[in-house]
């Protein structure tokens, strides 16, 4: 039997995902903003996949809407 | 001095980001002699205090900003908050510039606020707290770019440890306009105070 191990807490350079409503989107936190959410909870800067000539598209989301996935 | 319950960037401006300004005046406080290796040394402590003044109020109005627009996206339905952050958070002019006015009143207009007007018609405005913001980015920005030639400047090449004392007292003000008129907005939009 294999033990499940805890979910991988965020950090700064993680790659993480996120519902934005339509989709699930992909990212990579490149910031921790502290403890600025409601009831104190951590906000993350992440900045968003996508194709390489893309503009640079960044922003902020709490803690408890993004899931680590490496 | 602080309302009631203040915001955590509040919070942090008149804590820990305050006494770390205190610090870098007592350094230029405990530089030795009087001769001009003294002047020089005292010179460089202003031109880093001034920066750091600037800095620090640039995170103030960030962290602010952050703290609005995670309270404004918990407002709408779930389905829509990741896209209402990316609208009020990506691209935002406090992420790398200076805290001028017009970086100022263009971030928190994104949240739905009429900013510069709101903040100019709260009781406790001065119109000597802007200009003494004003002059803090014109010297953070002569100093972080050794370019003096503005002559708002007066031709000079080094900022005074009395003019960087100055307008610690309008930021700490329009810190505590800035708090309180977004409350005030959130409270409008939001039906309760998030802070």
């Amino acid at each position: 039997m294999v033990a499940k191990s805890a979910p991988k807490k965020p950090r700064v350079g993680a790659h993480v995902e996120f519902d934005m409503g339509a989709y699930i989107g992909r990212g990579v936190i490149i910031e921790d903003r502290g403890l600025l959410g409601r009831d104190g909870e951590r906000i993350w800067r992440v900045q968003v996949d996508q194709k390489s000539n893309a503009e640079v598209i960044a922003f902020e989301i709490p803690q408890s809407s993004i899931t680590r996935v490496r | 001095m602080l309302t009631p319950m203040p915001s955590v960037a509040l919070d942090h401006w008149f804590g820990r980001q305050a006494h770390e300004l205190d610090e870098i005046a007592a350094a230029h406080a405990s530089v030795g002699g009087t001769g001009p290796g003294r002047r020089h040394a005292t010179s460089q402590i202003n031109a880093a205090y001034t920066t750091l003044l600037s800095s620090q109020f640039q995170a103030f109005c960030r962290d602010l900003h952050t703290e609005a627009a995670v309270a404004l996206a918990a407002g709408v339905p779930q389905a829509l908050q990741a896209t209402i952050r990316l609208v009020m958070t990506t691209g935002r002019k406090l992420d790398s510039g200076n805290p001028n006015g017009g970086n100022i009143g263009a971030d928190f207009g994104r949240l739905g606020v009429d900013f510069w007007p709101e903040v100019e018609s709260h009781g406790r405005f001065r119109a000597a707290q802007r200009a003494a913001l004003e002059r803090c980015m014109l010297w953070r920005n002569a100093l972080a770019h050794q370019d003096f030639n503005k002559p708002e400047l007066g031709g000079r090449r080094a900022v005074l440890l009395n003019e960087v004392r100055s307008w610690r007292a309008p930021l700490d003000q329009l810190a505590l306009i800035f708090d309180e008129v977004i409350r005030a907005h959130l409270h409008a939009a939001l039906g309760s105070s998030p802070w």
